[in-house]
């Protein structure tokens, strides 16, 4: 699924993103990536989404080598990802159905899908009821499931979510954590990059920490590690 | 481009439009301004050319005819003058045609006065020449001057006139051409201004759109229809305004200043519309995807 080959980022300034990372995941996985900020957790997620180019290495996503894609070819790759972040990142003038068909209007799928998969993935995340909603009139936490949709409904196979509970209640975030785990359990690899130490130790998944841009331990049905 | 997502492109810009009121209200009143201000001058510049081509084109120079000359001359001579360089018409006029422009600008005095001249016509017959430009004039002047005392008694022109007209042809030049550049720059100032204020309202927009996967030109065209649309609206805003503004300026010249009938005409509306009516749409709509393209570029890099 994922495989990440001695993987080294520096930025301009100097400041090491990544420091020789090699990781695998495999299809299916749940995989908690831990560590304070500036630790290189964030670089670790924007050089998978192809958002940042490492200075080093290759990162291999359905064995494809996305260190090499051309420009053009960045938008198809990342259709096969679904994004979730802290900040949600909806769009503020589309209802929450418009936001969730938005993802599929862009793959130029057909209106009679859109129209069949959208309201499917909403009743998913518990959000039927809000559809003609704007993100303005949501609270966090269905501002968070309404990007989930968006993130889920063109069945990617692997979801990468950035501290999507960083701006929640507790409560909430165990809303969101729950649909996250419902999301893996139908088959999607699903990437989480957060603080929420409580919720690490409790769920007991594979957890990948990082340090000063190296790998400090990883971790099948780990804890927050107190190190990280 | 696949119609069904032409239909999503032209649904997406008039939801944008719509949902940035205020934007789109700022953008339109800014093409609107910058192709008004140059539909103004056009009708300025236009119409002083106007003027002048109507004062060029009564400035013609009239060669008085020897009487004692034959018909085979006279022939000849008005071959050579239309073989002239920049000559544009030789036109001749007898002694009797003098006689009779001349009775008929004195109007109903004219009868006992022009009585006594139609025994004994002293009027020269003469030749009306045209000139194509009126910077010509000059060296046209100069050559037919040369034919004095060979079948010509003399070469008439209005001096004054025309180095006045020289002058003024020339002024006209370079303030249009002043007016234009100054016009250009303006309309680049504020248009840049008002694309950075856009710019940042659609950072979040364009950056979203790629993380789920739309390509470059999915992103590119709902704006580049946004900013046909805009330029279209504000170009057509201001030709239909203008149109009538103009009219009702000339009715109302022409109405209560109704000497200036007599020395002055203004183009009609439609013959200036005619030309400047599609050029400024077609510069709306070339301001409108040149800034839509300009304030997303930047963005599509990620």
């Amino acid at each position: 699924m994922i495989n990440i080959e001695n993987v080294t980022k520096f930025y301009d300034n100097g400041a090491k993103g990544a420091d020789q990372i090699s990781v695998k995941i495999e299809q299916g996985e749940f995989v908690f990536i831990v560590g304070s900020s500036g630790s290189g957790k964030s670089s670790f997620i924007r050089m998978l989404l192809k958002e940042q180019e490492p200075t080093s290495g290759k990162i291999y996503i359905n064995n494809v080598d996305i260190t090499t894609l051309h420009h053009k070819e960045v938008p198809y790759f990342r259709r096969q990802l679904g994004v979730v972040f802290q900040d949600f990142k909806l769009l503020p003038n589309k209802t929450v159905y418009e936001n969730v068909a938005f993802a599929m209007e862009v793959t130029e799928a057909p209106s009679r899908e859109i129209r069949r998969n959208v309201p499917a993935v909403l009743a998913m995340v518990g959000l039927q009821r809000k559809s003609k909603s704007y993100p303005n009139q949501l609270s966090g936490g269905e501002q968070q499931r309404t990007a989930l949709a968006r993130a889920i409904v063109n069945k990617p196979s692997l979801l990468i979510a950035d501290e999507p509970t960083g701006n929640l209640d507790p409560k909430t975030a165990w809303e969101i954590m729950h649909l996250l785990e419902d999301i893996n359990y139908r088959g999607t690899t699903v990437v989480v990059a957060t603080h929420a130490k409580d919720i690490v130790d409790t769920m007991q998944k594979r957890v990948i920490t990082i340090k000063n841009g190296k790998i400090l331990s990883d971790v099948e049905k780990g804890g927050y590690s107190n190190e990280g | 481009m696949k119609v069904r997502n032409f239909k999503y492109y032209i649904r997406e810009a008039l939801k944008s439009i719509f949902k940035n009121r205020l934007m789109s209200l700022a953008s339109i009143i800014t093409v609107a301004s910058c192709i008004f201000i140059l539909v103004f001058s056009y009708c300025i510049v236009s119409n002083v050319g106007y003027l002048l081509d109507n004062v060029e084109s009564s400035l013609d120079i009239s060669v008085y005819i020897d009487n004692k000359i034959t018909e085979k001359e006279l022939k000849d001579l008005k071959q050579y003058i239309t073989n002239l360089k920049d000559v544009e018409s030789v036109s001749y006029i007898s002694s009797e045609d003098a006689l009779k422009i001349f009775s008929d600008s004195l109007g109903d005095m004219s009868s006992d006065f022009v009585a006594g001249l139609e025994n004994k016509n002293i009027l020269p017959a003469s030749f009306t020449i045209k000139v194509n430009d009126i910077a010509n004039q000059q060296s046209v002047i100069k050559q037919l001057e040369k034919l004095i005392g060979k079948g010509i008694v003399e070469v008439k022109y209005d001096e004054e006139v025309l180095d006045n007209l020289i002058v003024i042809n020339n002024t006209v030049g370079i303030i249009s051409v002043v007016i234009i550049l100054f016009l250009a720059m303006l309309s680049t100032i504020i248009i840049v201004n008002t694309i950075k204020l856009t710019v940042n309202n659609r950072k979040n927009e364009i950056n979203i759109m790629k993380y789920v996967g739309a390509t470059d030109s999915f992103i590119r065209w709902p704006f580049i229809i946004e900013g046909v649309l805009i330029g279209i609206i504000g170009s057509l805003i201001t030709v239909v305004i203008s149109f009538f503004l103009y009219n009702k300026s000339i009715e109302f010249i022409y109405s209560n200043m109704a000497f200036i009938r007599n020395w002055l005409n203004f183009r009609n509306v439609k013959d200036v519309f005619k030309f400047i009516g599609p050029i400024s749409i077609l510069l709306g709509i070339l301001i409108g995807i040149v800034g839509s393209i300009t304030s997303i570029r930047k963005h599509l890099q990620v």
